[in-house]
């Protein structure tokens, strides 16, 4: 046995993305990919990767499909993430370690599963007490699982009692959130795959929508997203909003009584989001779903010293389209306010190259199953109600004109291919002109050579064609300028907050405004031409020195 | 032969985010999320503002009409929800900092902030201080709307921040509201030994502001952005078994509206090119409530049924067998 000193545990990964499936099932395990082959367009695909089936004592098994199935008969199968926990160790004669917590590690730090180890979990949905100002509207579910209990554990929510307030899930009709399962530990591997681990798992809830018993059937508005039906208009269809058995909610709320848009709920934006907004009053059916955040915590208790650790999951629809990737993620929002901006050397110039083709992949990606003609549609139409007048007479338009000749040299390929951008109209043989010339024209860079080649001659263009990200705080000045800078935009300038056909075209970010890549990905971008330029201008010299983002503008 | 090209980039990926759990699939990753939310489908990551500012909650008061002027400005911006001095873990009494923070919000200053309507009137960074108004179509100053405001906030760069905060329901004699300011710094969303998000952040409070049901805005946000998880258009399934008879089959260029409420033959058609055209032809709120489990999975951008086969791996490269011969 090993002379083992603990120093800290933590789970991997930090944090998860859950996904509803009201299949038994969880999905399988699955990878991103290059597809090589000839007409392929080096997109990615999916591949299978080895996957756990969990055995009925709560241990696991570990096997390798040849396909991934999505559903079964109909039902779709839930993305149930496997947290593991491990551990940072100094091991005597080895020095320090991280390695995951097996059955070994806790034999050799003197512990146990049954008397050392517990889980705890805490699930919450506070959608509707966000809104209403009233935490009786939360619902959510605290469970403690014993080191040596492997059964799945169903988090059942209610909503916290208040005197005077009314609870949305009564104790007694509780929602469940899904389930957590600690994973029975086992010597021995499978696949290569160390069963011995303690691992925890998360399944996320089916799907499923709860109301009161006044939730049966609604009308709902045939108009276009964000649009208000009144009730003189009412050409509705009906559906029914809940089913009847998951009708268990308490009518007597403020959640049922909501409206968004009074002034006095501090709407969270975009405020027409429940059931009910758009439609008449839009008085609210008082409806919720099983979505959750949930944190996961580990408690190993080593020589009278308690060690912790947490993780956190969210539970998300589906991912329907799980070969095309976002071009901004998740993961891109956190690095760009935590991580520094790349520096590009010599050293670093093949990763970035690399990572820069990624992103051009995956804006390729995302272009594959955007309606562009149609977002181009409804955002000019957006433009057009907060500046009928396009007072900026110079390239990109805000108006109809945007994405076509008359935004010449900048839409140099759109505005050959189409001459009036009426996308009402049909352009040639193309029903979806813009959607398709998007996709022509990114397919392009899915070359990394011609990639490079092409932001080597292009540099100017591409600066020029990107939308720059809002700015830092450093960036924007005290006062707003009274036009737009071209490396950052500001809020407060407000042509920085209309579309045009800077990429990404007719987009939206997290304010409604028009999305740009973010500032560190719009950095990264910019440093990488301006190293390519300097590798242009000193090919035949012997050095180069590194490029850092450029400075930012003082105010 | 596989290409080399890698899809996961440590480099960019805060503390520890690289690792791939094993039996996890790649849709649970955060690169597998949107980032830009508004709201977002699985978290709306505009939340970890609202306490960017330690010891205290705020929420970005916005209206869905800002190109109208706003009837009372003064909902609007970022309200102070609560001070919330007691568990916030960052203003533990090790940092100089925090403990001047919480003798503000110990003292006479920090009891008046828990009560009345605060919302936040200027931000100082560097040395800069921007204000927090907008102006009206009259030309008139009034506070700047709470998407701006938030902006703003998330322009702020790790470090020190100052802000000053304004009580807007109550008028001193002198005709001016009370201002408190307050000295701290902007906080670290992600711990960065960890990984793990702060846990200052409450279960349920990064997905508060999504949709109630989430299938509300499935289907009824202009979103424009999430294409890459819920698809706008996607080419029809088709029952061809390889690249040739995909090639040669009659719809295998049809590329659908993903949301049609029509799944049989009959909703077979183009996509149209406006959601004006589209709207009356997909599934309604309510409706997909109980129908989203209808939408069909898209692999390489056309829809399947239940199940993903990937194509085979090429051969491997003759020269790598050779060496491997060797």
């Amino acid at each position: 046995m090993k002379k083992v000193t603990l120093l800290e545990v933590y789970f991997l990964p930090p944090m998860a993305m859950a996904r509803l499936g009201n299949s038994e099932i969880p999905l399988e395990a699955y990878s991103w990919e290059e597809d090589l082959r000839a007409h392929s367009a080096c997109q990615t695909i999916i591949r299978p990767q080895i996957s756990f089936w969990v055995r009925p004592d709560g241990s696991l098994e570990a096997y390798l499909p040849h396909e991934i199935r999505f559903k079964d008969d109909g039902k779709i199968r839930p993305v149930a993430p496997f947290f593991e926990l491990w551990a940072d160790v100094v091991v005597a004669g080895e020095g320090q370690q991280q390695v995951p917590v097996t059955l070994a590690l806790l034999a050799d730090l003197g512990v146990s599963l049954e008397q050392h180890l517990l889980i705890r979990a805490h699930a919450a949905n506070t959608k509707a007490s966000r809104r209403v100002k009233d935490p009786a509207c939360s619902f959510g579910a605290r469970l403690t699982i014993r080191g040596d209990d492997h059964l799945k554990h169903n988090l059942l929510a209610v909503s916290p009692s208040f005197p005077e307030r009314e609870p949305l899930v009564y104790e007694d009709a509780p929602i469940s959130l899904g389930h957590v399962q600690l994973i029975r530990p086992v010597a021995g591997q499978s696949l290569e795959q160390d069963l011995s681990c303690v691992r925890v798992r998360f399944t996320p809830a089916k799907g499923e929508v709860y109301g009161s018993t006044e939730a049966t059937m609604g009308a709902v508005s045939p108009l276009e997203p964000g649009r208000q039906l009144p009730y003189a208009s009412i050409a509705a269809r009906m559906h029914e909003i809940v089913p009847a058995a998951n009708r268990i909610l308490n009518p007597h709320t403020p959640w049922s009584e909501y409206i968004m848009d009074s002034g006095m709920a501090d709407d969270p934006q975009p405020s027409d989001s429940y059931d009910g907004a758009n439609v008449g009053e839009s008085i609210c059916w008082g409806t919720v779903d099983d979505t959750c955040e949930i944190v996961l915590y580990a408690e190993l208790t080593v020589k009278g010293q308690r060690f912790t650790a947490s993780t956190r999951a969210f539970v998300a629809p589906p991912d329907y389209a799980p070969d095309r990737r976002p071009f901004f993620s998740m993961a891109d929002e956190l690095a760009d306010r935590e991580l520094s901006p790349v520096e590009i050397t010599a050293e670093t110039a093949e990763l970035t190259a690399l990572e820069v083709h990624d992103l051009f992949k995956r804006i390729f990606e995302t272009t594959n199953l955007l309606n562009l003609d149609a977002s181009r549609d409804y955002l000019i139409r957006e433009n057009l109600k907060r500046a009928p007048v396009d007072n900026w007479q110079s390239p990109p338009h805000i108006g109809r004109e945007g994405m076509t000749k008359a935004d010449k040299p900048l839409s140099r390929l759109s505005g050959d291919v189409l001459n009036d951008g009426l996308s009402d109209q049909s352009q040639g043989h193309s029903r979806l002109p813009y959607t398709d010339m998007s996709a022509h024209a990114h397919g392009s860079f899915t070359s990394l050579d011609y990639l490079i080649t092409f932001l080597k001659m292009r540099g100017d263009r591409v600066r020029q064609m990107i939308r720059p990200p809002f700015g830092s705080f450093k960036q924007l000045p005290a006062e707003p300028a009274a036009d737009s800078h071209p490396e950052f935009r500001d809020p407060r300038v407000f042509r920085d907050t209309l579309h045009d056909m800077r990429m990404p075209p007719y987009m939206r970010d997290s304010d409604r405004e028009p999305l740009s890549l973010t500032r560190r990905q719009y950095q990264t971008l910019m440093t990488f031409l301006t190293f390519l330029e300097q590798q242009e201008g000193n090919a035949e010299s012997t050095a180069q020195s590194p490029v850092t983002p450029a400075s930012e503008m003082p105010s | 032969m596989m290409s080399e090209q890698p899809k996961i980039f440590p480099r960019n990926l805060t503390a520890r985010l690289a690792y791939q759990a094993a039996g996890n699939p790649v849709s649970s990753r955060l690169e597998d999320e949107v980032g830009n939310c508004f709201p977002g489908l699985g978290i709306d990551i505009r939340n970890l503002d609202r306490r960017f500012f330690p010891g205290l909650v705020f929420n970005f008061a916005g209206r869905e009409h800002r190109e109208l002027d706003p009837e009372i400005p003064n909902l609007y911006g970022a309200r102070l929800v609560s001070v919330e001095d007691e568990c916030d873990a960052d203003l533990h009494q090790s940092n100089p900092m925090a403990i001047a923070l919480l003798a503000v919000f110990h003292s006479p200053q920090g009891r008046e902030l828990r009560q009345g309507e605060w919302f936040i009137d200027t931000l100082e960074q560097a040395g800069k201080t921007i204000a927090l108004y907008d102006r009206n179509s009259k030309g008139e100053r009034i506070p700047m709307d709470g998407m701006a405001v938030w902006r703003i906030v998330r322009s702020l760069s790790p470090g020190h921040v100052g802000l000053t905060l304004m009580r807007r329901d109550l008028t001193e004699a002198d005709g001016q509201h009370p201002t408190i300011t307050l000295n701290g710094w902007r906080r670290q969303f992600v711990d960065p030994k960890t990984g793990t998000l702060n846990e200052v952040y409450q279960p349920g409070e990064l997905v508060q502001s999504l949709c109630s049901p989430w299938q509300h805005d499935m289907r009824d946000c202009a979103c424009m952005y999430w294409a890459s998880n819920r698809p706008d258009i996607v080419f029809a399934e088709v029952p061809a078994k390889t690249e040739e008879e995909l090639l040669e089959s009659e719809d295998a260029n049809l590329r659908l509206d993903w949301l049609r409420s029509d799944r049989e033959a009959t909703g077979r058609v183009f996509a149209p090119n406006s959601y004006r055209k589209l709207r009356q032809y997909q599934m309604d709120n309510h409706e997909i409530n109980k129908r989203w489990t209808e939408l069909n999975f898209a692999l390489e951008s056309r829809e399947i049924s239940e199940t993903y086969t990937p194509p085979e791996r090429d051969a491997q490269d003759p020269d790598e067998t050779d060496q491997d011969l060797n």
